[in-house]
């Protein structure tokens, strides 16, 4: 070894030894907005997040079903058992706010604020009430109620309320409460939030922590388990529901999944290079990912900031490229005379396979998802080191063991004997190639892209029952749609909440619609409710106030009775300010939908944002109003799941055919420009060819759904698939001698080995990972070996020079 | 919540108290010799030994925005644990029933108005001050009011804290001397108002029939 190959490979320890330590330093970022395609959605995902939609946690505690029935009362155990689980859940600086009981009294508070501020409250169809209770009859029937209720034994204490709310306007408006319920089906016994039945009692809570990380989730549910461990009487269950089950869901399935299958794969690839080259030292092939990854990682920490565990992931799977090129090294280097060199013809196949496969990735590039971005630089960095080291360590490696002899010299005699016979049956191999083809064309136009990523997702039996009872115990059992008003000022974000409310009123689209509208009004509703208020009275007080006076002395009061009224009627109504009802007894429903967001993006500092959400079903019937809703308020943003599934759907789809089409003409540019010959060319897109038609003909018999797993799999098997064509046909241009035949086999086996047994995995992601490894290397492969070498001009010799 | 009324928890305090003493039957009074706490036991003893009872009531509530007294009178009927019937059979029929955590409210010519104390704040209160009572408990109200005993005997109570002041300023119980059953319950409003309650032909452990705690006809 000379001292030059001494320095460069210390050099290249070195650099992979700091690529290590930096790389264990990098921060994982669980940022589900990495994944999807542009700003536009990663901003409505945002506003989800700010509204604390994704971090919420729903528990709903039943009683056991053997327990009697308590004909509709709650039971004391199951309030207890709220009550303490809400305490200890509060207790825990995991949950940001718990929701489990209003405060004590929490009518009587409200009962005041309301009647504060009833004249900025009441709208026209209120004021039309309250004319009706002012006709003389029932203005009679109303103050004989009051001498009533007076005399009363509840009576002992009312007398300041009913002289102050003699027709009961205050019981008017606290029916608009009814609209922050919205499709929930749930009432209010002692301040808790109990079902119609009485056994089922609510909770809530909101994660300081992002609950999408599967970290994050095992620890909160840790927490909430020990929680009900010392909260829960017995006979009281607890269903957890929203996206915490569904994480820990996921992530159980994948690591059971990967448990089971991983080691079947790593023995499998053991023993298929064991067996097959004899060498143990070949496991080192397998290792050059692993090597080449450190300094990548560290890199992409460098450029980006912050890494995403996705583009982690899946950008560490397609470094798996990188063994193809350590394979061809070590299988070129053990067969060539001068051991320890590469070959003229293996280094151009080499680069021109790097080349091709670095380009792909670079395209990658300049896709919308940040993942992506993120998951193509990792590979372009990562490829490069790992064609570096192996360029460097295996020639060296595989050089020791000397000439090819033995199993070893036998295995390339036997790819050799595959190629004397390649050339047989021509005319039928080619007419097979090309049905494949069509097949796949013809079925790719019924492909379709899902954009929900909800098809990946993997609830147990357990947390889809769950499911299906909250769902059945407190409704809610539509796809609701979002429409979330975002502005810097909480008297804007009021009003624009205020116009997607009078569109809806319109409409007559209220039904099951959960809205702060008619609570907290904007400034500029407030003010035309008010400028009405004023002028009823002005109208109707001076004829009312007798009318009043006389229904007071026939009903037994004196005629002053309700003077504190009258009185009340003529003090300068107070505007609500925004915050009125936010820290409230109410505020458990409020929270729900009004929230004030940091947004670091604006300006340079921390500017504050303020959003409120109106919930509407997501059906067929409010289609329109919510185009419209999204058309005509400026501001407001409509969160449809549906309209957000075409939307990313769109997206993606428009920008893989973007990439892919780009990635393509620039490979076979490449190609193009190294061998400045069509034939050549078509033999090395053969493969590519083969996997892409193989991959659609195979999504089309399988319900023709394409998802994110899939395109991104599909570029590594491009890739790879690129790549077995330009070994070959440089192979066969070079004067056929199994070395590229062998080398290619082996790369596509160990692929198949490593990746092709997720198919049988049973999580979908995982599932789809694996399946489309297999169906594309699976046509790549045999399409490489048999198809490619037919669609060169027919050597002059056939000697394997071996 | 369309109902919602005002607390009236002091006023149901004074009911409860009511309640507790009627069932003080069998007591003979040596209150000049017994302290406050000592006069509360021997109340709380005396009723804890009732399982029902029935009297007549006469209430008048002198408040500023009626012209002139108004008098209502009718019967009370309770049978412990949780059943209640406060009846005004004069001047105006109406009724209001407890029966564990249901109750109704009717008047002459009026709805019958089913009300749950899960659903209805102020019946609530009415009945956790009430079931506190009945089941000798009443001392846990110490800590809402201030206890004096006078001469007589009379109990003055005199709430403590803010909500409770702000509707009722003092309550003055006399006690019959000898079976330490109140006579008549004062409650004085700020601002001058008054009611007065009175109770007579008080029967202890009498049959209540059961519709009388589930239905609101007269019986």
């Amino acid at each position: 070894m000379t001292s030059r190959s001494i320095i460069s490979k210390l050099l290249l320890l070195a650099v992979t030894l700091v690529g290590i330590y930096f790389s264990v330093q990098v921060k994982l970022d669980e940022d589900a907005l990495d994944m999807l395609p542009g700003p536009a959605l990663q901003g409505d995902f945002r506003l989800l997040q700010q509204l604390g939609m994704i971090n919420r946690v729903f528990i709903s505690l039943e009683l056991e079903s053997d327990r009697p029935d308590a004909e509709g009362l709650a039971s004391p155990d199951l309030l207890l058992s709220a009550r303490l689980l809400g305490e200890n859940l509060a207790a825990s600086p995991s949950f940001s706010d718990v929701f489990y009981r209003l405060p004590q009294g929490y009518e009587f508070h409200l009962v005041a604020g309301l009647k504060k501020y009833l004249p900025v409250l009441a709208d026209n169809r209120d004021l039309r009430r309250f004319k009706e209770l002012m006709t003389p009859e029932l203005l009679r029937e109303k103050i004989r109620q009051d001498y009533l209720d007076l005399n009363s034994l509840a009576g002992l204490a009312m007398r300041q309320q009913i002289q102050q709310d003699p027709l009961g306007f205050t019981g008017v408006v606290l029916e608009k409460l009814t609209a922050l319920r919205g499709g929930m089906r749930l009432t209010i016994r002692d301040g808790f939030f109990v079902s119609g039945d009485g056994k089922h009692c609510l909770l809530w809570a909101e994660s300081s922590t992002p609950l999408t990380s599967s970290a994050n989730a095992a620890l909160l549910s840790q927490q909430i388990e020990d929680a009900l461990a010392v909260s829960l009487k017995d006979g009281v269950k607890a269903r957890i529901i929203g996206p915490l089950p569904h994480t820990l869901a996921n992530a159980n399935t994948i690591r059971s999944d990967l448990g089971k299958l991983l080691p079947v794969a790593v023995i499998a690839l053991v023993l298929f290079l064991l067996v097959f080259l004899r060498d143990w030292r070949a496991l080192l092939l397998v290792a050059m990912p692993f090597f080449a990854a450190p300094p990548a990682i560290a890199l992409l920490a460098l450029v980006y900031g912050k890494v995403s565990a996705m583009a982690l992931g899946f950008g560490i799977v397609l470094l798996g490229i990188g063994v193809d090129f350590a394979v061809h090294i070590y299988v070129g280097c053990r067969s060539e005379q001068s051991s320890a060199r590469i070959s003229k013809d293996l280094r151009k196949s080499l680069i021109m396979a790097f080349l091709t496969t670095i380009t792909v990735f670079a395209v990658l590039l300049l896709s919308k998802v940040p993942a992506h971005r993120q998951m193509a630089y990792l590979a372009i960095v990562g490829l490069s080191w790992a064609l570096l080291l192996a360029w460097q360590l295996i020639p060296g490696l595989a050089g020791k063991r000397g000439c090819p002899s033995g199993v070893f010299g036998a295995r390339l005699s036997g790819a050799s004997g595959l190629i004397n016979h390649g050339w047989q049956l021509r005319p039928f191999k080619l007419l097979l190639w090309l049905l494949i083809l069509a097949a796949g064309v013809a079925s790719w136009p019924s492909l379709h892209y899902n954009g929900d990523l909800r098809t990946l997702d993997v609830p147990s039996a357990s947390v889809k029952n769950d499911e299906r009872v909250f769902l059945k115990t407190w409704g809610g059992d539509q796809e609701q749609a979002f429409v979330v008003a975002v502005a810097p000022e909480q008297g804007k974000v009021l009003d624009i909440n205020d116009q997607v409310y009078e569109i809806l009123v319109k409409e007559d689209r209220l039904a099951e619609v959960q809205s702060l509208a008619t609570l907290l009004p904007g400034p500029i509703r407030q003010g035309k409710n008010l400028l009405r208020w004023q002028a009823f009275w002005q109208q109707r007080l001076t004829a009312f106030r007798p009318q009043l006076e006389q229904a007071a002395i026939e009903n037994g009061f004196t005629r002053q009775a309700f003077q504190p009224f009258i009185d009340w009627l003529a003090i300068e109504p107070a505007s609500m300010e925004p915050g009125a009802f936010l820290d409230g007894p109410l505020r458990p429903f409020i929270n729900s939908l009004f929230r004030r967001a940091v947004e670091p993006e604006l300006g340079s500092g921390r500017d504050e944002v303020f959003l409120v959400a109106t919930v509407v079903p997501d059906n067929r019937q409010n289609s329109d109003v919510l185009k419209r809703i999204n058309r005509e308020v400026p501001g407001a943003t409509v969160l449809s799941n549906s309209r957000w599934r075409q939307k990313v759907e769109a997206d993606l789809k428009n920008d893989i055919h973007r990439l892919f089409s780009l990635a393509a003409l620039l490979v076979i540019a490449i190609c193009t420009l190294f061998f400045r010959r069509l034939r050549p060319v078509i033999g090395v897109l053969a493969p590519v060819t083969s996997s892409l038609a193989a991959m659609a003909l195979f999504a089309a018999l399988t319900g023709g759904e394409l998802n994110i797993m899939h395109a991104l799999m599909g570029i590594m098997v491009i890739g790879l698939s690129v790549d077995y064509g330009i070994f070959i046909v440089n192979s066969c241009l070079s004067g056929l001698d199994g070395r590229a035949f062998m080398a290619v086999s082996i790369c596509a086996i160990s692929t198949l080995s490593g990746f092709g047994v997720l198919g049988f995995a049973t999580h979908p992601a995982l599932h789809a990972l694996g399946v489309t490894v297999l169906v594309g290397i699976g046509a790549a492969w045999p399409t490489a070996l048999f198809i490619t070498p037919l669609l060169l001009a027919r050597p002059a010799s056939k000697e394997m020079g071996i | 919540m369309k109902h919602l009324r005002l607390p009236i928890f002091l006023a149901l305090f004074i009911f409860c108290f009511i309640v507790i003493a009627l069932g003080s039957f069998s007591a003979v009074a040596e209150e000049s010799s017994l302290g406050l706490d000592d006069f509360l036991g021997r109340v709380e003893e005396n009723s804890a030994s009732i399982s029902s009872f029935s009297c007549d009531f006469t209430q008048v509530r002198y408040l500023t925005i009626f012209p002139k007294p108004v008098q209502f009178s009718g019967r009370l009927s309770l049978a412990k644990p949780d059943k209640l019937r406060w009846e005004f059979v004069e001047p105006l029929p109406s009724v209001l029933v407890l029966n564990g955590k249901k109750g109704l409210k009717c008047s002459e010519g009026g709805p019958i108005r089913e009300f749950n104390l899960d659903l209805d704040p102020v019946m609530r209160l009415v009945a956790g001050q009430l079931w506190a009572w009945t089941s000798g408990t009443y001392r846990d109200l110490k800590d809402d009011f201030d206890f004096e005993l006078l001469p007589g005997p009379v109990l003055v109570f005199s709430p403590v804290t803010n909500g409770a002041a702000s509707f009722i300023s003092k309550i003055r119980v006399v006690f019959d001397p000898d079976l330490l059953q109140p006579l008549s319950v004062e409650i004085r409003e700020p601002g001058g108002d008054r009611t007065v309650i009175s109770f007579s032909g008080y029967q202890r452990d009498v049959d209540l029939p059961a519709a009388l705690f589930t239905e609101c006809r007269s019986r």
